[in-house]
């Protein structure tokens, strides 16, 4: 190389934007650049002949010296990155005026200078800055972060979205067929009401008549025993068979006035489980919830299963007893639903804590441990296409919550399952904003 | 690529294996040395392949089908392509410290580190064979592509710029320390003639 190009290339050296440093065979420092004595404040009079790692002890221990050997050993190229060493040296951050970073980003670069005989006799280490890149990238990740974070948090708030609007769409229609029970009960409460006045003066007028009848018949052994009237009066009396209609006419009574109070009862269980006035937290008994809605659902149950009652004594609790009740219905009707052929529902009752606890337990087909933990999310359903929705027992969960109870499940396959409610007695409310919710 | 397959007739396999394998020889010792423990270098395979035929082909290693980080480092020069290393997460622990990494191994080292691992691998298969084809390459620096993924997954055809392309694959295991990495050299298409060239004046000379 001619002198002239020798100078310009000591000059590119000196003058290129990156710094370069030349380190010999033992980590000695043969090149320090313009580059590196700017940024670091060391002269190269003050550095050549210094080792790297003594001068910049910071490098020990960090992977550095195994890179500098594979570059000897290899002929290799060895590389560090910004995104995983942030610098080899710590320079000051060149953005001093506007910027983050506190020490300038560095991508470096460990070259081998190889001789004619094909050894390598020293390392050329070129440095970049690469802060702007890093400022760059590093606003990137954090504005994706927060993205994400806006993005889980709409997903989250979407979801609490679906899931009252789930609550809202069942409690609505719950209510419609509250409204609808309840309309029902008094449309046939008014018939049955006079049904049941007529018939109870109809016993009256019956009664009366038989003893008409009876005082006749005493009268009868005084009439002429050939006579024709007699002889018509026998014949009538075998024609309707007189002693059978009597007996039978205060067994169609009585069954008809036991039919009566049935429909009472049951529209009175209709209005009871309604409860379309009653959306107040007011004291209630659960055992009159619980039996209310067993008359309720009778049909669902009667054919699966006996029902045992294991009723403790508990005190009335203040609830939405409409809601509470939709509870109790739900779980019945599941258990009903879990029993295949026929088994038995036990309803028990105690108190506990300050609270009253219910359990409703079934010998149905039970629910798989890999199931248990979803039954309470809402839309799932292991019913058939078209049998459930999978509100029931979401719906359910978040009735217990706003009572600010506890329901909780344990089930074994084959075996059955029980649901576990507590319910606190008086319950407490941090505003009163949430004593509104129904 | 029928013609290619057919320019990359036996002479010129026989002495492209030879030259690879000299190249690996020396890469071995380079890297026991570097390592300070015996070092096993596969002895490499070469695929001429269709860039469709590609999975199938890997497919023949089972290890591919497992989840590994992807790294890759470009070269350039007379041959040009990629060198991908495929790490299957293991022995992170104890290659740090043959890495000379003291300390906790966090997970920047971890990284920095399978990034030397790949950049040392690509310059030990390659060096020794452009050495002796007498050819000077350049490489850019490494970047980790992808964790925890299959070939199959990676390798998408659609996604591959190149028609067909020279694999050559290389498996280095440190035995005594459970780590495995795997190597594949991707050559492009535009590097066979260069290549078939310089094994021509290679077979010349003998």
């Amino acid at each position: 190389m001619d002198e002239k190009v020798s100078h310009l290339v000591n000059m590119a050296v000196s003058q290129i934007n990156a710094g370069m440093v030349i380190l010999d065979a033992d980590h000695n420092i043969v090149l320090w650049n313009r580059f590196m004595q700017i940024h670091s404040g060391i002269s190269e009079d003050d550095i050549k002949g210094k080792n790297l790692f003594d001068r910049f002890p910071d490098l020990k221990g960090s992977g550095i010296e195994k890179k500098i050997d594979s570059v000897f050993l290899l002929k290799n190229l060895a590389f560090t990155s910004w995104e995983y060493r942030p610098y080899l040296f710590k320079f000051a951050n060149t953005h001093s005026v506007i910027g983050d970073e506190e020490w300038m980003q560095q991508d470096c670069t460990f070259s081998p200078m190889i001789d004619e005989s094909g050894t390598v006799t020293h390392i050329c280490l070129s440095v970049f800055d690469a802060t702007n890149t890093a400022t760059y990238q590093k606003k990137l990740l954090r504005a994706s972060g927060s993205l994400m974070k806006q993005r889980n948090t709409l997903a989250e708030i979407n979801k609490k979205l679906e899931e009252a609007q789930n609550q809202l769409l069942q409690s609505e229609k719950m209510a419609a067929v509250g409204q609808l029970a309840a309309g029902v009960a008094h449309e046939i409460n008014n018939p049955v009401g006079y049904v049941n006045s007529n018939v109870s003066a109809l016993e009256g007028y019956i009664n009366e008549l038989l003893q008409m009848l009876a005082a006749y018949e005493v009268c009868e052994p005084a009439l002429d025993q050939n006579n024709a009237l007699t002889e018509a009066l026998e014949q009538a009396k075998k024609s309707i068979d007189l002693d059978y209609l009597k007996e039978d006419l205060i067994d169609l009574l009585k069954e008809s006035k036991e039919g009566l109070d049935r429909v009472k009862k049951i529209v009175q269980d209709l209005k009871d489980f309604s409860h379309v006035d009653e959306s107040e937290w007011q004291h209630a008994d659960l055992h009159k919830g619980l039996d209310s809605t067993l008359n309720v659902v009778n049909n669902e149950i009667k054919y699966k299963a006996e029902v045992i009652k294991n009723y403790g004594e508990i005190p009335e609790i203040k609830c939405l007893s409409s809601q509470i009740n939709q509870v109790f219905m739900n779980l019945l009707v599941n258990a009903a639903h879990a029993i295949e052929e026929r088994g038995t529902i036990t309803i028990s009752t105690g108190t506990k804590d300050n609270g009253v606890w219910v359990e409703i337990e079934d010998t149905g087909s039970g629910i798989s441990q890999e199931k248990l933990p979803r039954i309470f999310e809402p839309f799932y359903t292991t019913k058939p296409v078209g049998s459930g929705t999978g509100l029931g027992l979401s719906l359910s969960y978040n009735i217990i919550q706003k009572h600010k109870g506890i329901i909780s499940v344990e089930s074994e396959p084959n075996k059955g399952t029980r649901f576990y409610i507590w319910l606190p007695i008086d319950i407490e409310f941090d505003d009163n904003s949430n004593a509104n919710v129904a | 690529m029928i013609q290619t397959k057919e320019q990359f007739d036996e002479d010129r396999r026989d002495a492209l294996q030879e030259v690879v394998n000299i190249a690996m020889g020396q890469a071995g010792d380079s890297l026991a040395k570097l390592f300070g423990t015996f070092v096993e270098l596969s002895i490499p395979k070469f695929h001429l392949c269709d860039v469709n035929e590609l999975n199938q082909e890997l497919s023949k290693n089972s290890t591919y089908a497992e989840k590994m980080t992807i790294l890759r480092q470009p070269f350039s020069g007379q041959l040009r392509g990629e060198g991908i290393a495929l790490f299957n997460n293991s022995g992170v622990n104890e290659l740090a410290v043959l890495m000379g990494y003291e300390g906790e191994v966090t997970y920047s080292n971890e990284r920095e580190m399978l990034l030397d691992v790949c950049s040392i691998l690509v310059g030990a298969c390659l060096n020794g064979v452009a050495s002796q084809l007498g050819i000077s390459l350049s490489y850019t620096a490494p970047t980790i592509i992808t964790k925890d993924t299959t070939t199959e997954k990676f390798f998408k055809p659609e996604s591959i710029q190149w028609r067909y392309a020279m694999i050559m694959e290389v498996c280095l295991t440190l035995e005594q320390y459970d780590f495995t990495s795997n190597m594949l050299l991707f050559l492009s298409e535009e590097s066979f003639p260069p290549l078939m060239n310089k094994l021509d004046q290679m077979l010349d000379e003998l």
